[in-house]
């Protein structure tokens, strides 16, 4: 009875992974199409079918495909907590094009400084095209009006139980108040970010 | 007996290691081939932004229509996401997911022409109009 359990058990676990890896393939080939609702959904479930820690990476990747962002460096730092060693530079370009479009310029910068010539000779070419437009951007101080905007970001996502992109925004909205003179808001947004890590503390 | 079962027994795991030394670098490599599958399609789909680098402001209105349905559609498809907790309520986030993408579509177009009719009201009409102002560009 035991091994009958047993064999079922070893015979059925192969299908199901394998089944995971099946919505894997099929995501990248939807993803390759272009068609990133459907290749987001794939990887979904390839992700709860237990096809290992990338799916969920592949997921936020999708979705920075989606122009979802904020809900893209949500995923990343989901996976993140789940399958770290599963992130690589090119996983990180995907998470800096979230962090570019969510206007935390500065997280793209740190990320795509990590990419270099990590990946091919496109993706590092773009990586530096976008960091030299970011140290342009940076090259001018940043306004009162637009470190108020990523404060008031980061209270959004913080009442929306959002804590890891809050956490960002604040941290952004810290680090630009550090490039003015008057530190504008530098002290909030900190003591804001130690709210969050106790928040985010496992 | 007792050997008859020690022998089903010893058959038993005989059996369970062979199945799964036999299932194992099977899946192995489709769990590869399933990665690098995915990797090429990343790779080939990463692009670079669309937009320059800008500042936002809490006070500037949001004008640019791409950024204007992103902002619309991540807020639509949350709940799609959240949905996605099995196959089944996967399928049923797909049509969600399309349907805000829909909407961020819509939202785009009619936020576009609501600039253009904001324009034209703007613009002076009828027998008062300003003379010296130059006509709009062509559509």
């Amino acid at each position: 009875m035991k091994f009958a359990g047993l064999l079922t058990l070893v015979c059925l676990a192969p299908g199901v992974l394998a089944a995971g890896e099946d919505h894997l393939l099929a995501g990248a080939q939807l993803f390759r199409e272009r068609r990133f609702q459907e290749a987001y959904v794939e990887f979904m479930v390839a992700s709860r079918l237990g096809a290992g820690g990338d799916a969920d990476w592949y997921a936020a990747a999708t979705l920075v495909k989606l122009q979802r962002p904020e809900d893209a460096l949500e995923g990343f730092a989901a996976a993140e907590r789940a399958a770290p060693s599963a992130a690589d530079p090119l996983l990180d370009y995907y998470r800096a094009l979230a962090c570019y479009d969510a206007r935390l310029f500065l997280c793209a910068d740190a990320l795509l400084d990590g990419v270099g010539d990590r990946t091919g000779p496109r993706i590092s070419a773009q990586a530096r095209k976008m960091r030299a437009d970011i140290a342009t951007l940076l090259s001018s101080e940043p306004s009162v009006d637009s470190i108020d905007w990523y404060h008031s970001r980061g209270e959004e996502a913080r009442k929306g139980g959002r804590h890891a992109l809050a956490a960002l925004y604040y941290r952004e909205a810290s680090a630009l108040a550090a490039r003015r003179p008057d530190h504008h808001r530098q002290g909030e947004a900190r003591a804001s970010l130690s709210g969050l890590r106790k928040e985010l503390a496992p | 007996m007792l050997l008859r079962r020690r022998l089903m027994g010893f058959l038993s795991w005989q059996s369970l290691a062979v199945l799964l030394a036999a299932a194992s670098p099977a899946r192995s490599a489709q769990a590869e081939e399933a990665r690098a599958a995915v990797r090429a399609a990343l790779e080939q789909e990463a692009t670079a932004p669309s937009l320059p680098p800008a500042f936002p402001s809490r006070s500037r209105k949001e004008t640019d229509p791409n950024r204007m349905a992103r902002d619309q559609s991540g807020a639509s498809a949350n709940g799609a996401a959240a949905a996605a907790k099995s196959e089944a309520a996967a399928r049923s986030a797909q049509g969600a997911a399309a349907s805000a993408a829909k909407n961020a579509n819509a939202d785009s177009h009619a936020a576009a022409g609501q600039e253009r009719a904001d324009q034209a009201r703007k613009k002076p009409h009828g027998p008062g109009r300003n003379p010296a102002t130059p006509p709009g560009p062509p559509r």
